[in-house]
């Protein structure tokens, strides 16, 4: 696991698929990386959006964390 | 779950999604999968027309009955050699937002069934619910004229389609509010954690100076003087909550659980739990209330004499300290991790050291030698 500390590599970050911005979000049922106004879009649609269980992104290194959105 | 669609709980559902982990009747899939760009990537596949309960993967041409893998395993092998030999297609799954006409092209096997018997009711149904009308485009989709009853031509007002999706959007905007909600609230919770780890460490490191400064080291090691500890509970208790009085050890624990400084506390308690009960008090003043550090600050820092900053202080601590460790000083052999201990017993050895395991080695423990 990363540190935090972004001084020695360059991570790519991901970017949001449906609007290009930084992903902040990876939703494993769309299998899909979002950022959180997408995420909120998307997953506000209808119950079973909502049921999705998201992740957050680490902030260095864009890889899936353990923390997922508490809703 | 199983029969009923997940969404509408009305009709009997068709189809299972993976991602979404639901069943849906064909009306509702097309409604909930067209929301989004997102939503549109969900495959989705038959469910299984004997048990209803599982997305199905097979399809029996002889008993045209798609079938999930419990039931086919159930039907068709066992006993039964007749069975056995029945021929099975795969099912494939679809995406997007395909028209009836496009779903029946995928399962080419619903057409080609039964034209001369008259439709099974399971066909039936599936023709019947397959002319969906298209949201968008507004279309009435006929179903392919193969088959010679099925001209179902279903036709949903607009306004019901779009009114389905007003409320689904009037709900979705009340959880956009939910939503934001928590998201904010689990980040601050977030904040206010890592505050906490801060705010309660910084006490913790505090602590040992002033458990030097208050009583002296003896205190901690002395015998259990509970008069010693009523002087320094009475010296704290005026300011003292309810909630924090020294009555009991229990008490000081748990006003403050949120805070791992009582644990912390606990592996000393065992020498001497009365003094550091008046002590760990302090650190939980600091921590409940402003106004409480008032009264506690000054008695703690009002002593110079015991002040270790100065360097004649310091070396004065450093000798304590010293004097202290050397009563509990142990030379005989002790194995602090039985653990470990066990894992070094089976090593390999070349020489007395440790070697890796696919390495030469010239002592294994393992390997039993007698001697005689």
């Amino acid at each position: 696991m990363c540190k935090g500390t972004n001084h020695q590599h360059y991570y790519p970050t991901t970017s949001c698929e449906l609007c290009k911005s930084n992903a902040s979000l990876y939703c494993q049922a769309d299998d899909a990386f979002l950022c959180r106004k997408c995420d909120k879009y998307v997953h506000s649609a209808n119950f079973l959006a909502r049921r999705h269980v998201r992740c957050m992104l680490c902030a260095t290194c864009s890889r899936p964390t353990h923390t997922s959105l508490s809703c | 779950m199983g029969y009923n669609c997940d969404y509408c709980r009305e009709a009997r559902s068709m189809v299972y999604c993976r991602s979404d982990e639901a069943y849906l009747c064909l009306s509702c899939d097309r409604n909930i999968h067209s929301a989004n760009a997102l939503s549109k990537r969900h495959s989705r596949t038959l469910v299984c027309d004997k048990c209803n309960s599982q997305p199905a993967v097979v399809r029996c041409v002889q008993e045209k009955l798609s079938l999930c893998q419990n039931c086919d395993w159930e039907s068709h092998s066992g006993s039964n050699s007749a069975s056995g030999s029945h021929s099975r297609q795969t099912l494939n799954c679809y995406s997007g937002c395909p028209s009836a006409v496009e779903l029946s092209s995928i399962w080419s096997f619903m057409s080609d069934s039964d034209n001369k018997n008259g439709q099974d009711s399971a066909c039936e149904q599936e023709m019947g619910l397959m002319s969906i009308t298209d949201n968008k485009s507004g279309q009435d989709l006929l179903v392919p004229a193969e088959n010679n009853d099925a001209q179902n031509v279903i036709q949903q007002p607009d306004p019901n389609d779009s009114f389905t999706f007003k409320t689904s959007g009037t709900k979705g905007s009340e959880q956009y509010m939910d939503v934001a909600f928590c998201d904010d609230f689990s980040m601050d919770e977030v904040d206010l954690s890592i505050e906490k780890y801060e705010v309660l460490f910084g006490v913790g490191n505090n602590d040992p100076e002033n458990l030097f400064a208050q009583d002296g080291i003896d205190s901690l090691f002395g015998p259990m003087d509970t008069s010693v500890a009523k002087e320094s509970s009475t010296g704290y208790e005026n300011g003292f909550q309810p909630a924090c009085s020294n009555a009991a050890s229990g008490d000081s624990l748990r006003s403050c659980k949120t805070e791992p400084n009582p644990c912390y506390r606990t592996q000393l308690s065992n020498i001497s739990f009365s003094s550091l009960t008046g002590d760990s008090n302090a650190g939980d003043y600091q921590d409940c209330g402003a106004s409480s550090i008032l009264l506690r600050g000054e008695p703690t820092w009002s002593t110079p004499a015991h002040d270790s900053t100065t360097s004649s202080g310091i070396r004065n601590d450093a000798v304590l300290r010293y004097k202290e460790k050397k009563k509990t000083r142990k030379f005989e052999k002790t194995v602090r991790y039985a653990t470990r201990k066990a894992r070094a017993d089976v090593r390999k050895r070349v020489k007395g050291r440790f070697v890796k395991a696919g390495d030469a080695y010239d002592y294994d423990p393992m390997s039993q030698t007698r001697s005689y």
